[in-house]
């Protein structure tokens, strides 16, 4: 694939990397002329050292053969501009636009230009998904990452505290192998009952890891 | 030629391979004297390249006659030149995006003890002297010596 | 008239000022508070200070309300994206960018931007100027309305001439020798 990445800051320079590791042909178009320099030192003569929001100097990029831009400098209406000049003028068939306000995807995607990537965004989403009360701890992996040996925590809320092992539904490849009970460790039998406080370690599938965490934790 | 063929050279002017870049131009003419001063009547070679420079709308492979054509002559105008002054003489064409890289690396990859460029005498608006983008960036990357000739011009006669 | 204007510069606070006296609604935006300080005292307008590039800060604007907007900051792109978060996002029905650079000026125009561009603006004017004088220009540029007196210019200059020329005029003598060019 022929890639024109515009924007030579971090995004902008990995992304160069990764693509020619990966045998791509890329092209930079980084405006600043002592970055531009140090980038081509370290690539070879793939910068050009100017503005890529300007048609001229995406012509010289060979935007014409492009089968991607990848706009992804620090400014979302640079980038924005930076897209849409290339589409208009050399209908690369796509333009893939970094955006920092996560409110402005919406515009970029009324005005055509369906790949964005928000980093806010996807940092948003882990904080929010990653901040459980509780949630199974993984300890170990087996097998490639199939077999997961996992702990969880049971707390007062947990729907099955009072329930006798045996009585759970536990998922297919699912099994509890060790119940840790103030501070001690004990084997468990079809017949402990399970109470508060109580930490299981558990053995699971990667497929079922999400059925034995509603389990036993819950929701 | 300075020194017959039997005179001993001083050991500060025997060179092994020297690689000059042509760049089909009058200031081809300083490089190859220079050139022919340092071989001639030796064992040692000179590499003549040619770098076709292709810009980014192309593929970096594309063929282009007319370039191909241009550097055939710039390197047979050069050899033969070389060749009446007894230096034996190798010549190649390479494509690339910028020519300074190619030259490094050639130099690189045939072992070669100097690099002897010419350089136009040319001006920029408002004056300034323009070395241009070949010359400066093979002087700042090359691991080989570079030695860089500027050729005669008419245009500083009339400077007040 | 509702208008947003985006970029409290020269520019816009003068825009923002005039057609304040005209009677329109404006809001002008801006980045920094003291860029307010360009608007006269008398202006009756909102002023609302926070990027024009940024969605709640057009919507708290009144952009859904908007007839115009104007995005007039220094950043050509800026105002790109500004006038087309006004267009498509709020639906106003002109927005008008300041757009410096004459080639992306026309390849805004082919998607619904009216713009204006400073550099074909003024070079088309000074062109005119320079051939056809200032009348010629509309008001663009402008012919002076005094000349200084100053000290006097060295001997056998054309300015030397014509201030002697102009001292025996101004002393209802007639001009005997050297012209006025």
């Amino acid at each position: 694939m022929y890639v024109v990445v515009i924007g030579g800051g971090n995004v902008g320079y990995y992304l160069t990397k990764e693509l020619l590791a990966a045998g791509h042909e890329v092209v930079m178009i980084e405006k600043d002329p002592a970055r531009a320099r140090t980038i081509a030192d370290e690539l070879g003569s793939i910068v050009i050292p100017n503005d890529g929001c300007e048609g001229r100097y995406q012509a010289e990029a060979g935007m014409a053969r492009a089968d991607v831009v990848a706009a992804v400098t620090g400014d979302d209406e640079d980038n924005l501009v930076a897209c849409q000049v290339a589409k208009m003028k050399f209908n690369v068939p796509r333009a893939i636009a970094r955006v920092n306000n996560p409110s402005n995807e919406a515009l970029f995607r009324r005005l055509a230009i369906d790949e964005t990537v928000s980093p806010t965004r996807s940092i948003l989403a882990l904080i929010e998904h990653e901040i459980p009360i509780h949630d199974l701890l993984h300890l170990a992996e087996l097998e490639g990452g199939e077999v997961q040996i996992v702990e969880a925590q049971l707390d007062a809320s947990s729907p099955v505290i009072g329930k006798v092992l045996r009585d759970l539904e536990l998922p297919d490849g699912s099994s509890v192998a060790v119940l840790v009970r103030d501070e001690h460790a004990i084997v468990v039998r079809p017949d402990t009952t399970l109470r508060a406080g109580d930490k299981l370690l558990a053995v699971t599938s990667a497929e079922h890891e999400a059925e034995l965490r509603s389990l036993l934790i819950g929701e | 030629m300075i020194f017959g063929r039997r005179e001993k050279r001083p050991a500060l002017l025997t060179f092994d391979r020297i690689l000059v870049p042509l760049a089909g131009t009058e200031a081809d003419d300083a490089a190859l004297r220079l050139t022919a001063i340092l071989l001639a009547g030796t064992a040692g070679q000179a590499f003549l390249l040619h770098v076709i420079e292709i810009p980014f709308e192309r593929q970096l492979d594309a063929q282009d006659p007319g370039a191909v054509a241009f550097a055939d002559e710039a390197l047979g105008h050069g050899e033969a030149f070389l060749t009446e002054h007894e230096v034996q003489v190798q010549t190649g064409i390479a494509q690339a995006r910028a020519a300074g890289a190619a030259i490094v690396d050639d130099a690189v990859e045939r072992n070669a003890d100097l690099i002897v460029m010419g350089l136009r005498y040319k001006r920029r608006f408002g004056g300034g002297w323009d070395a241009g983008r070949t010359v400066p960036y093979v002087m700042r990357n090359s691991t080989a010596p570079v030695w860089c000739l500027r050729a005669e011009t008419e245009e500083l006669a009339h400077t007040p | 008239m509702r208008v947003i204007i985006i970029g409290c510069g020269r520019v816009g606070a003068r825009t923002a000022a005039e057609l304040d006296q005209r009677g329109d609604h404006v809001t002008v935006i801006d980045v920094e508070q003291r860029a307010f300080g360009r608007l006269p005292s008398t202006f009756g307008g909102v002023t609302v200070r926070g990027s024009g590039s940024d969605e709640d800060i057009l919507r708290g604007a009144g952009a859904d309300l908007a007839d115009l907007l104007m995005a007039l900051t220094e950043g050509d792109n800026r105002n790109a994206l500004a006038a087309q978060l006004g267009k498509h996002i709020f639906g106003i029905p002109r927005v008008i960018a300041k757009i410096n650079d004459p080639l992306r000026a026309e390849a805004y125009r082919t998607l619904g931007l009216e713009t204006i561009c400073r550099t074909v603006i003024l070079a088309d004017a000074l062109v005119l100027a320079a051939h056809d004088g200032a009348a010629a220009t509309g008001g663009a540029v402008e012919p002076p309305t005094a000349e200084p007196r100053q000290g006097v210019p060295p001997a056998g200059t054309r300015a030397a001439a014509a201030a002697q020329a102009a001292l025996e005029e101004s002393a209802g003598e007639p001009a005997t020798e050297g012209e006025a060019s």
